[in-house]
């Protein structure tokens, strides 16, 4: 973390979801390190029964050391996702591309999806959206979206992540399945309070009319205008 | 213990097959499940000497499992393993009567000393 970051401003919620997505992910990285070494004990085993006799079956050897590198590619990129969300406290005022922020917080959040037999998605297919800003206070509000409709999660079990261009700002859709409880005062503030933080504003939280999503709009900072890969790229 | 029968239950399909197969290699007669559900199918179906359990697990957890076993199959052995350390979850699975409550990763060797003594309890 560079230095100037050391002591940026708080975000209402940020200190909870860090430790809850650490928390979470350490917990799965353990999983994997408990499977490569019953994996890793299976090979031992085989090639002690093999000292005694036979000869070892290096096809099983190899189905085996094939599972191993399934798992460290899957605890990589556990971490490279750990990894970019706990950078996202020092990008702030850069230049951020939405969906891959999206895209780490969904990883990071799939456990508790799991937990709830919940199937996490998000949508549309990545599209690079680069906003400048502050993509931890976004991630904390979106996170707090995803919980509500996490806790709520119950005979659909099906949550959507949408991030689509919207009159030159990033609209952000949390849609469950499953309608989610009107939002309390208390998550309504820290969320408004988070995605302020991003530059943004609330658009809709789940109500009687319409229970199923919160949505979330995202400005650059330095305009009302969003940068899109195409700004960016123009001549 | 030859002939010890034991169900082994974790979310983790990757890990229930490597440790049901280096049991078996142990000459423990080892079967697995992925979730509480299965579990319990299981229980109904044959007999088992002790039930390793996890605790964190989509839908019924370990804890609820327990609790079910408690009803369906009374003096069913049970251990409980977990990969966060929670004195409460501990707490709860050992009044609920689990013999022990482990933290993942679980030392197989270890693990079959505890399952040999879980077994043979009265």
């Amino acid at each position: 973390m560079r230095d100037s970051h050391r002591f940026r401003r708080t975000v209402p919620g940020g200190e909870a979801l860090f430790g809850r997505l650490v928390a979470g992910s350490t917990h799965e990285l353990t999983n994997v390190l408990n499977i490569i070494g019953e994996l890793a004990g299976l090979q031992d085993d085989i090639l002690r029964d093999a000292a005694a006799g036979d000869a070892p079956d290096s096809g099983r050897l190899a189905e085996l050391a094939g599972r191993i590198h399934s798992q460290t590619d899957r605890g990589q990129e556990l971490l490279r996702q750990l990894n970019r969300f706990a950078h996202s406290v020092d990008r702030t005022g850069e230049a951020y591309d939405v969906c891959d922020m999206l895209e780490c917080l969904v990883a990071l959040t799939e456990r508790f999806a799991r937990l709830t037999r919940t199937q996490l998605e998000l949508r549309p297919p990545l599209e690079e959206m680069t906003l400048v800003g502050d993509p931890f206070a976004m991630l904390v509000a979106v996170s707090a979206c995803l919980d509500a409709a996490l806790g709520a999660s119950d005979a659909a079990r099906r949550i959507r992540l949408l991030a689509e261009r919207a009159s030159g700002a990033v609209r952000i859709t949390v849609e469950s399945g499953d309608p989610i409880p009107t939002a309390p005062p208390e998550l309504l503030e820290a969320i408004d309070a988070a995605v302020g933080r991003g530059c943004g504003r609330i658009v809709q939280t789940p109500s009687s009319t319409d229970p199923h999503r919160f949505v979330l709009e995202l400005s650059d900072v330095r305009s009302a205008d969003v940068m899109t890969t195409e700004d960016t790229h123009a001549p | 213990m030859e002939g010890m029968r034991v169900l082994f239950v974790d979310d983790e399909d990757e890990l229930v097959s490597a440790v049901v197969e280096r049991l078996g290699l142990r000459g423990i007669h080892a079967v697995g499940a992925t979730s509480g559900v299965e579990a319990l199918e299981r229980m109904d179906a044959e007999p088992f000497d002790v039930v390793v359990l996890d605790v964190k697990m989509p839908g019924l957890g370990g804890l609820d499992v327990v609790r079910q076993m408690n009803r369906r199959h009374p003096g069913m052995k049970v251990v409980l393993m977990t990969g966060h350390g929670s004195v409460e979850d501990s707490e709860t699975g050992l009044s609920l009567g689990a013999l022990a409550y482990l933290q993942k990763p679980v030392d197989l060797d270890t693990l079959i000393d505890i399952l040999r003594t879980a077994a043979t309890a009265t």
